[in-house]
């Protein structure tokens, strides 16, 4: 084949190899999510509204969240307490470590207990019961004045998540 | 050269749908109710406040684009034509 | 040096390009599919909020969609036009004809029920107007209009049905029928698909040889007949994409930007512009010829140059295919068929006037009466050439 035939194919083909990349990167990006699902990235908690020594069920990112809010009466744990104020505060990703059930949460024992297998957390989120081994994951949180915003990554987070590696 | 005449043809009849139904139908607009005229400047200036500066150069610019692309590989696949027809010719 | 490209007419190449523009319709349709929602109260906020304005690239898919299907049917009429110029209807290629009416009613109805999918004004009104006309089926009509509809006026389930016809019945019956259409299966069937002691895609020189075919020197992979095509493709998309960002107003009515109202009917209600002919024939008839109402000689009208397009080659007595620039009747005849059709188009958006009615009854008059003369006309003329 000629010299210039071959610079003509070579160019249709990188016109071409380019064309469909664009294409596909802009297919790409539509598919991620629109505004009103991005509205749904964090979400903020009012500390001073919640009910003391108990659990509050919310939502993070379409997943359930539960927040103990507990002062010194109920047990402290230091790897996973976040303190606001005068009060300590427990968050969790509500579904449970074995395979994904939502735990539901039994006042008189005072624990989750996971309707699927019978998995059993405490009420800050540590493994009791087999078949349960890990606790309930602790979202990314950041802490600006009196309210918890979950979420956002900041150096408390990580300090919790280096301490329960440890 | 009947394909420039069939093609010619085609333009014509395209232009003449074209303008007899975007220009001509606004040449009566004028007369008539003001609610749909004043319905589609809102609508028009909504579409516009919308969108920033910025969000319309962007679009633009991918229109250029897109078009020179599309001019640009037609150039090439004219010029592909040509060099293949010669060399069947030979 | 010669820079003309043999035989490089757009006619030859309106099939070649209404397909890509399909593919472009399928794909933007399938990401205006993952947001629209089929539902009466959220659909129009779906479409002009979340795919305009939150979805990346949203304005982009809807605007590819809608100038697509504009730039489908210019098409389509330009390919429909171009065969019957060409005679391209007779003996050997009446099944193409057939099959292209059938395609062509099936893409009607996809563009119909597309448009009423964004519930603005103008979507509910055409749906409206157009479900009510078949209340004047003679017989069931009544009935026929419900088991559309689904309701007694156009509503949340027949958004339902017409979103199913569009995304799933039509795309499928009209990918079916282009492929009938193209000869695509019986291309395959007698080339691909035959077996011998050679085995399959054998080139069909070494097929047919009894001796061993010597190799010659090998031809380019892409042939000039796949290539011009391809020609025709870019330069098409290179109007296409211009359209698409400079001029996207040819296929948004400004109307339909406000949602649907079912108490409130605009004042001035049209179709896309594909319809607007048949809109003009329906609305032409504004008195009565004695018993027969105006609007019944209207709807009559319309089914007669539907039939009359249809059953093409029945009517054309002269069995030469050859070129209208080569038969002066129908030369004349074709002409007039166009200048009418678009004459209709225009009236039918102009607001209605006393000049607008009669102009439209004229150029309907003249539209039925082509079909009517049709038969005599090309039999005087076949008998006339020797």
């Amino acid at each position: 084949m000629d010299r210039n035939r071959r610079l003509v194919n070579y160019s249709l083909l990188a016109l071409t190899g380019t064309g469909v990349y664009h294409a596909i990167g802009t297919m790409f990006q539509s598919l991620e999510p629109p505004k009103k699902a991005l509205l749904d990235a964090a979400t903020f908690i009012d500390t001073a509204v919640l009910p003391l020594n108990e659990i509050s069920y919310l939502s993070w990112q379409k997943k359930p969240l539960f927040v103990l809010k507990k002062d010194a009466s109920m047990v402290l744990d230091k790897k996973r307490d976040i303190q606001v104020g005068d009060y300590y505060y427990t968050l969790m990703v509500g579904i449970c470590t074995h395979l994904g059930c939502v735990p539901k949460y039994d006042i008189n024992a005072k624990r989750f207990i996971c309707p699927c297998h019978n998995g059993q957390f405490d009420y800050n989120g540590n493994a009791l019961a087999s078949p349960v081994t890990k606790p309930l994951v602790i979202p990314p949180f950041k802490i600006q004045g009196e309210t918890i915003i979950v979420g956002e990554v900041s150096e408390a987070y990580l300090q919790l998540m280096e301490a329960a590696k440890a | 050269m009947p394909n420039r005449k069939i093609f010619a043809a085609i333009v014509l009849c395209v232009f003449v749908l074209v303008m007899g139904l975007e220009w001509l139908p606004k040449q009566f607009v004028a007369e008539k109710s003001l609610v749909v005229t004043e319905q589609t400047l809102k609508t028009t200036i909504h579409e516009e406040k919308a969108m920033s500066e910025k969000e319309i150069h962007k679009r633009d610019t991918m229109g250029y684009s897109i078009v020179g692309y599309f001019l640009l590989l037609s150039v090439l696949l004219y010029i592909k034509i040509h060099l293949q027809r010669s060399k069947v010719n030979e | 040096m010669n820079f003309k490209i043999h035989n490089f007419n757009i006619l030859l190449y309106t099939g070649a390009i209404m397909v890509v523009v399909c593919l472009l319709l399928l794909v933007s349709g399938i990401f205006l599919a993952m947001h629209y929602i089929p539902d009466a109260s959220k659909a129009f906020e779906s479409v002009n909020t979340t795919i305009m304005h939150e979805v990346n690239y949203g304005w982009l898919w809807r605007k590819i969609h809608a100038l697509g299907s504009t730039f489908f049917f210019l098409l389509l009429y330009i390919h429909l036009l171009g065969m019957l110029y060409f005679g391209f209807y007779k003996h050997g290629k009446t099944k193409y004809w057939y099959n292209g009416m059938v395609l062509y009613f099936c893409c009607m109805v996809i563009g119909f029920t597309g448009y009423v999918l964004p519930m603005g004004q103008m979507s509910y009104w055409a749906a409206q107007v157009i479900t009510s006309l078949l209340e004047y089926i003679p017989g069931a009509g009544e009935d026929i209009v419900l088991w559309v509809r689904g309701d007694f006026s156009v509503s949340g389930i027949t958004l339902l049905r017409f979103y199913t016809l569009h995304i799933v019945v039509m795309p499928l019956a009209i990918a079916l029928m282009v492929l009938v259409h193209t000869d695509f299966v019986k291309w395959y069937a007698t080339n691909k698909l035959s077996w011998n002691r050679k085995g399959l895609h054998i080139q069909k020189v070494e097929r047919f040889s009894k001796h061993v075919v010597t190799h010659k020197e090998p031809k380019p992979f892409f042939s000039n007949a796949v290539l011009k095509p391809f020609l025709a493709c870019t330069l098409f998309l290179a109007l296409f994409f211009y359209c698409v960002f400079f001029h996207d107003y040819l296929a948004f009515d400004a109307l339909n930007l406000t949602p649907a109202n079912p108490s409130d009917t605009p004042a001035h209600i049209y179709p896309e512009w594909y319809f607007l002919w048949m809109l003009q024939l329906l609305k032409s008839f504004f008195f009565d010829i004695g018993m027969i109402k105006g609007s019944y000689i209207g709807m009559a009208s319309l089914v007669v140059v539907n039939v009359g397009l249809l059953l093409m080659p029945l009517l054309d007595k002269n069995p030469r295919r050859i070129p209208a620039h080569q038969r002066p009747y129908f030369f004349v005849w074709f002409w007039t068929l166009v200048v009418s059709l678009i004459a209709l188009s225009i009236l039918g958006k102009l607001p209605s006037s006393n000049i607008t009615l009669w102009i439209g009854l004229f150029f309907s008059t003249i539209l039925i009466v082509l079909f009517f003369i049709l038969p005599f006309l090309s039999k005087k003329e076949s008998h006339a050439k020797s």
